[in-house]
Formats: C-alpha cells, sequence, structure tokens
C-alpha cells in the first residue's frame, strides 16, 4: 500500500496522460474511421478499393510498428514531429481501421426495408440516410465501439513503453519499480489504474447502449 | 516524400543478407504466436468451462480470472512478468532449452514473453468461447438434457462440437492479433522481427557492424509492417473462407446470433 | 383407470417466477396408457407444467414423480430419470451438427450404451415409423419443419421412454406441416403411449386424447373428457375458451 500513497502523485499523472492519450487518439479514430466507413460504402469501385486497402493494412499492422514509423522514422526523415502527436497519431491510424469496419457493418445491419420504407414515404436518398439509416446503425454501433475503445486503453501503454517519450501510467510503473524495486506492487497499482479505465469506459458504453438500445 | 522514395534509402533491402536476417526473425515472431496461440487455446477452454461451470465459487473465480486479464495491458503482462521473474527461473531456462530451439527461444526472458501472451490471450479466449458456447440456442442444452445425457455428455456431444466450431473464425482473428502482438516482446530484448529491424538501423543500442549502407529506421520498419500485413491478410483470408462455409452448413438451424470478430487488442 | 399405478403425478405443485406465481397448487394424476392434452391460454403455465415433469424447470413447493420415481433436483439422478421421459419441443432442437440418423443413434448409444448395429438399426425402424426412413443421412438444416419435428419425435422414441411429452410441438410449423406431425402422435396415442401434450391443436384434443386439462393462471379450473370439455364445461373460463374455439 505504502507504494501506491508514496507515488499517489506519479500514477494520477499517468492516469491523466493515458486519459488524454486514449481521447485524442478516439476522435482521430472516429474522424478516420468515418471518412473511410464512407470510401467503403460508396458506389465508385476504385473508392471502395482504397478503403479496403487502407482497412487492411492498419489492421494489420503491429502498433508497435506504426510508432518506430510515426516517431523516430519520421523525425530521422526530417519530419519535426513531437512525441505527443506521433503517438496519437499511430494510436488513432491503428484504431480507425477498426472503426471503419464497425461503422460499415453497422450500416450494413440496417435492412433494406428500412430504407424502402424511407423512400416510399417520399425521402430523398440523402434524407433516408440522415433520418432513417444512420440513426439506427448509430445504436448497433455503441456496443462495438465499447470494445474499441477498451481496446485502445489497453493499447495506450505499447506507445508509453516503446520509445515515445510519454509518461503514461505503465511509464511511471516502471519509473517507481527502478526507484522502490517494489516490482509487484508498482505493476499491481498500474493495473488497477487501467482496470478503473476499463471497468469505467465499460460502464459508459453499457449506459449508452441501454438508452439508446432498439428492441428488434 | 523524397527521403521516403530515394532508392538510395532502399538499398539497404538487397544488401548482403539483411533480407533474410528480417525474414528469419519474422520466422521467429510466427513461431512464437503458434506455441502461445496452442497454449492460450488449451487455457481459454478451461477457463470458459470454468465460467460456465454450475458451482458458485468455480464459475465466480474464473469469471474474474478472465475479466482481470483481458482488461489490463498485455505490455503491462509482459514486462512484469520479465522484471519479477527470479533469477533462478532465467538461469534454467538460459541453461537447460533444448538446443534445437533457436537462440531467441532460448533467450532467458522468453518465458516470460510467452507467458504474458498466454495469461492474455486464454482470457480473452475464454470470453470468446463463453460467448460461443452461451450463443447456442438454450434448446440445445435442454434437448440433450431430455434425453437423459450427463452434463458431461452434454458438453461433449452437443455444445463443444457446435460451439467450437463456430468459434473458428473469430479465433482465428485473435490469432491475427496474437500475431501482431508477438512484436511487444522486443521490449524485453527478444531477437524477434522489430528488434532485429532496429539492429539493421542502428537504433537497438547493439554496435551495428553494418555494411556501410544506411538502413534507415522508417523504411526498415515500413517493411517490417509490410510483412505483417501480408501474413495477417493471408490468415484473415483464411478466417473468412472457413465462416462462409460454416454458416452454409448450418444455416437454417442458427437460432442465436453468431460470435462476432474479437476486437483489436 | 385410477386402479393403475399412476406414469405421472403432481402433487401441490408450486412454481415461481420473481413474485408472479407460475403454477399455484397444481395436482393431477396420469395413468398409464393415457394420452392428456393441456390446454389454456399463453401464459396460462401449459409450458412449464410440462417442463416440471421432467425437470427442466425446477419447481418451488410440492411434488412431481414419474413411475413412482421422485423428480429431484440433482442432475445426476434427474439424467436417469430423464432416459423413461422422451420430450419434443416446440423448436424441434436436433442437434444441426448431426445427421439425422446421428440424432436419432446420440442417446441410445451414449446413454444406453447400445452398440453401434443396434442403435441404427432401430433408429432406421423408427424413422420408417415416423415416414421418412430416406432422409437418414441428411443434415436437419436440409428438412422441412415438418420433418425435423418427426425426426424429433422418433428421437424421444429411441429411449424406449415410459412417457411422452409433447410442448407445441406444431406452433412452429406451417400449416402445410401440422397434419403429418399430428398423424404420428395419433399413431402413438393409439399405440397406448402415455402423452401429455402442450397444444393448441383442439381438433387433435377433441378426437384423440383421454383428457383435457384445462389451465388458467397457474391453476387447473377444468379436467374432463374432451366431449364434456367441449360441450358442458363447468368453469366461466373453459366455457369462454371454447367459445372463442368455436367461433373462430
Amino acid at each position: 500500500m505504502d507504494v501506491l500513497t508514496d507515488n499517489l502523485d506519479d500514477f494520477a499523472a499517468g492516469l491523466w496522460v493515458t486519459t488524454r492519450l486514449v481521447g485524442a487518439a478516439f476522435l482521430v479514430a472516429v474522424v478516420l474511421g468515418t471518412l473511410v466507413a464512407a470510401l467503403r460504402v460508396s458506389e465508385s469501385r476504385p473508392l471502395r478499393s482504397v478503403g479496403g486497402l487502407y482497412v487492411e493494412t492498419f489492421r494489420n499492422v503491429p502498433l508497435l510498428v506504426l510508432l518506430f514509423i510515426t516517431f523516430p522514422g519520421l523525425r530521422r526523415g526530417g519530419v519535426d514531429i513531437n512525441a505527443w502527436t506521433a503517438g496519437i497519431i499511430a494510436l488513432g491510424l491503428y484504431t480507425s481501421a477498426y472503426v471503419a469496419e464497425v461503422l460499415r457493418s453497422g450500416v450494413a445491419a440496417v435492412s433494406q426495408g428500412q430504407r424502402e420504407a424511407g423512400l416510399s414515404l417520399g425521402f430523398g436518398q440523402v434524407a433516408v440516410l440522415r433520418r432513417i439509416v444512420l440513426p439506427q446503425a448509430f445504436r448497433t454501433v455503441i456496443g462495438p465501439l465499447g470494445s474499441i475503445t477498451i481496446a485502445m486503453i489497453k493499447n495506450s501503454a505499447i506507445v508509453g513503453a516503446s520509445i515515445v517519450a510519454l509518461d503514461d501510467i505503465l511509464k511511471e510503473a516502471r519509473v517507481v519499480n527502478s526507484a522502490t524495486f517494489q516490482t509487484t506492487e508498482a505493476f499491481f497499482w498500474a493495473a488497477v489504474c487501467y482496470l478503473l479505465l476499463t471497468l469505467t469506459a465499460t460502464a459508459a458504453f453499457r449506459g449508452l447502449e441501454a438508452r439508446y438500445a432498439i428492441r428488434r | 516524400m523524397g527521403y521516403l522514395f530515394d532508392p538510395d534509402n532502399w538499398e539497404w533491402v538487397v544488401t548482403e543478407n539483411n533480407l533474410g536476417f528480417l525474414l528469419e526473425a519474422f520466422l521467429i515472431n510466427l513461431q512464437i504466436a503458434v506455441i502461445a496461440m496452442v497454449l492460450a487455446l488449451a487455457v481459454g477452454l478451461v477457463l470458459a468451462l470454468g465460467a460456465i461451470a454450475r458451482p458458485a465459487p468455480v464459475r465466480l473465480a474464473a469469471k474474474a480470472w478472465v475479466d482481470v486479464f483481458r482488461n489490463i495491458p498485455l505490455i503491462l503482462l509482459i514486462l512484469y512478468l520479465a522484471l519479477s521473474q527470479p533469477q533462478s527461473v532465467r538461469d534454467f531456462w538460459s541453461d537447460s532449452a533444448p538446443g534445437f530451439l533457436p537462440d531467441a527461444l532460448r533467450s532467458e526472458f522468453i518465458l516470460a514473453g510467452i507467458g504474458g501472451l498466454v495469461l492474455y490471450n486464454s482470457a480473452v479466449l475464454a470470453e470468446v468461447f463463453r460467448a460461443g458456447i452461451l450463443s447456442l440456442a438454450r434448446g440445445q442444452r435442454e434437448a440433450a438434457a431430455a434425453l437423459g445425457l450427463s452434463y458431461l455428455q452434454q458438453m461433449r456431444h452437443v455444445v463443444l462440437p457446435q460451439g467450437l466450431r463456430r468459434m473458428v473464425p473469430a479465433t482465428v482473428s485473435q490469432l491475427i492479433t496474437l500475431n501482431k502482438d508477438t512484436t511487444l516482446v522486443s521490449i524485453i530484448a527478444i531477437q524477434e522481427v522489430v528488434r532485429s529491424g532496429r539492429v539493421l538501423a542502428g537504433t537497438a543500442g547493439n554496435p551495428f557492424t553494418g555494411s556501410g549502407v544506411a538502413a534507415p529506421i522508417l523504411h526498415v520498419m515500413i517493411f517490417v509492417g509490410l510483412l505483417f500485413v501480408i501474413a495477417n491478410y493471408a490468415l484473415s483470408r483464411l478466417s473468412r473462407r472457413l465462416e462462409t462455409r460454416e454458416s452454409r452448413r448450418i444455416a437454417t438451424v442458427r437460432t442465436a446470433p453468431r460470435v462476432s470478430e474479437a476486437p483489436p487488442a | 383407470m385410477e386402479d393403475d399405478a399412476p406414469a405421472v403425478t403432481l402433487d401441490k405443485v408450486r412454481k415461481v417466477f420473481g413474485d408472479h406465481v407460475v403454477l399455484d397448487d397444481v395436482s393431477l394424476r396420469i395413468a398409464t396408457g393415457e394420452a392428456i392434452v393441456v390446454a389454456g391460454i399463453s401464459g396460462s403455465g401449459k409450458s412449464t407444467m410440462l417442463r416440471c415433469i421432467n425437470g427442466l424447470e425446477t419447481i418451488d413447493g410440492g411434488e412431481v414423480t414419474v413411475d413412482g420415481r421422485q423428480v429431484g433436483r440433482s442432475e445426476r439422478a434427474l439424467a436417469v430419470l430423464r432416459r423413461d421421459i422422451g420430450m419434443v419441443f416446440q423448436q424441434f432442437n436436433l442437434f444441426p451438427h448431426m445427421t439425422v440418423e446421428r440424432n436419432v443413434m446420440l442417446a441410445p448409444l451414449k446413454v444406453r450404451g447400445m452398440d453401434e448395429r443396434d442403435a441404427r438399426t432401430r433408429a432406421h425402424q423408427l424413422l420408417e415409423r415416423v415416414g421418412i426412413p430416406e432422409k437418414a443421412k441428411d443434415y436437419p438444416a436440409d428438412l422441412s419443419g415438418g420433418q425435423q419435428q418427426r425426426v424429433a419425435i422418433a428421437r424421444a422414441l429411441a429411449m424406449q421412454p415410459k412417457v411422452m411429452l409433447f410442448d407445441e410441438p406444431t406452433s412452429a410449423l406451417d400449416p402445410e406441416m401440422i397434419r403429418e406431425v399430428l398423424d404420428v402422435m395419433r399413431d402413438l396415442a393409439t399405440s397406448g403411449m402415455t402423452m401429455v401434450v402442450v397444444t393448441h391443436e383442439m381438433g387433435f384434443a377433441r378426437e384423440v386424447c383421454d383428457r383435457i386439462v384445462f389451465l388458467d393462471e397457474g391453476r387447473i379450473v377444468e379436467e374432463a373428457p374432451p366431449e364434456e370439455f367441449f360441450s358442458a364445461a363447468k368453469s366461466a373460463r373453459a366455457r369462454e375458451f371454447v367459445d372463442k374455439i368455436i367461433h373462430h
């Protein structure tokens, strides 16, 4: 317990860094993911292929490798990128592929019957998408987006553990460990910090899901 | 852009044995993935059966175990195991590991690496299995029970054959994730492809005895990433093929939704 | 009939879901060889009562016996008892990963320890009896609903049960397939099988069964032979039920 109380500031700082990292990367992932999902469902075949290539690339490449590309890789190539930006971009790119897939299947899950019902009421294509398809798709993707967020929280530790100089929860645990040699305690409290985040996210998304659920 | 496409910056690929050096290291990743997957499948199945067992203490303990280990970062587990592993265990493995294993798999930290991968992935797979078993319509269990089959017989003849078949696609996607996660053991100094890439690029701390041709870390890592994209894409195609074949086979009897793809982890 | 040892008895059976009383002091004796239809509107507790007989639902009070043996709570004892109780479900519940023949053979092989050849011979006899011997090697997904339900009956019969339970066996079927399943059930009743049938098929009840048990809000409010039930039910609820059937 001493390990926690003596180093409370460090753990709290780490928690805050991890939270900001995940929050920023989530925004990047949702924006990119939405764009890519739009490519994936577009009428144009080349655009669909571009979307497909994007998803297959970022979903199959290890996050650690992406981090080596965005931080030391770009810096040595003369791009002046800082640790935060590199970490957010890598985690955001990696996650955006999953977001795109979830959004695409969410749109696909809205039945043709719903579209046809909208069209026969006199709505145009765009209005049907906006008023009927997207609101329903949003509800079905809440659950999967929750899983993605939880995965992101866990993956954020890879950012801190690799070369990027960000003092997230795991980094703080390692600092505390080398100062106190209390390995088990240091990592235990780090694990508790991560559980705090993942379980909070789980509860939040469950709440959203309950609120917007549609009975089928 | 000029930097990225400058042929000079790619020359390392065809210089000396650099390519072989990287591919050999990539093979280590695949080996670690297969070993960890086999162990994680076995442990995951036991945990899943525990999580649906009738005695409440067993069920609650298995569920708590699974929920804890799938909700903390894998890299945290790997680092912890590596740092807390007693010297005696390290020595034991580096002294008595079978000689036919590649050097990387005889490294003193490999047990921590594989241990972390198994601990994390068995929890994730247990949840996949549990969901697969529970998604089986309740009627299937009841029909088996009504015929007089015992609990173990119900599991063996009715629940698991259907449940396991249904889990194949989710299991393959977890294998893809696991394959990516093998790169994390580079952080505990195991010589797999990311670490070998850093050696080539001269950023691993080792004095690089290179060939005099620059291997920029950007280019090396893009190449390494490509290896994973190709291998994992092949795996995901395989998974999709299995999935369509399976859904064709028992299409009309399926009443519960199928297990969704495992989320990225 | 009352002199024979009863095949099934329910004595003051009580079943509660949360604070909703599903079965309220239900008592019933079913003689060996008797075919009973359990009727009532949905939610009256019919299926729950049936499922208490083979222990798929645990009861909160009272006692159920089958063939003189008490239906307890231990899974092991239940498994032994269930060998002698066949059950047919609304949703068929055939095992989709096994062929029709394997579905029928599974319990004789694994529970009775019968050898492969005898089990197969019996399976084929039973498939003959339910009228689909040619489907033995097919998978359930390739069969129509009516055919699947007939396989399910054969599967239950393969254990040579003393009692057969039917839980709305025709409710999930298209109208043109109901007949073929009811015909199999009629033959079974004629052959002297003890049967408890939850169904909305009042034509079947009128022609085939020995007695109709009418449940309303978890209580048995009427027990009568079919002719009496349809012409002169004593309770108001049962008369109302009959009126609706006749006028629809």
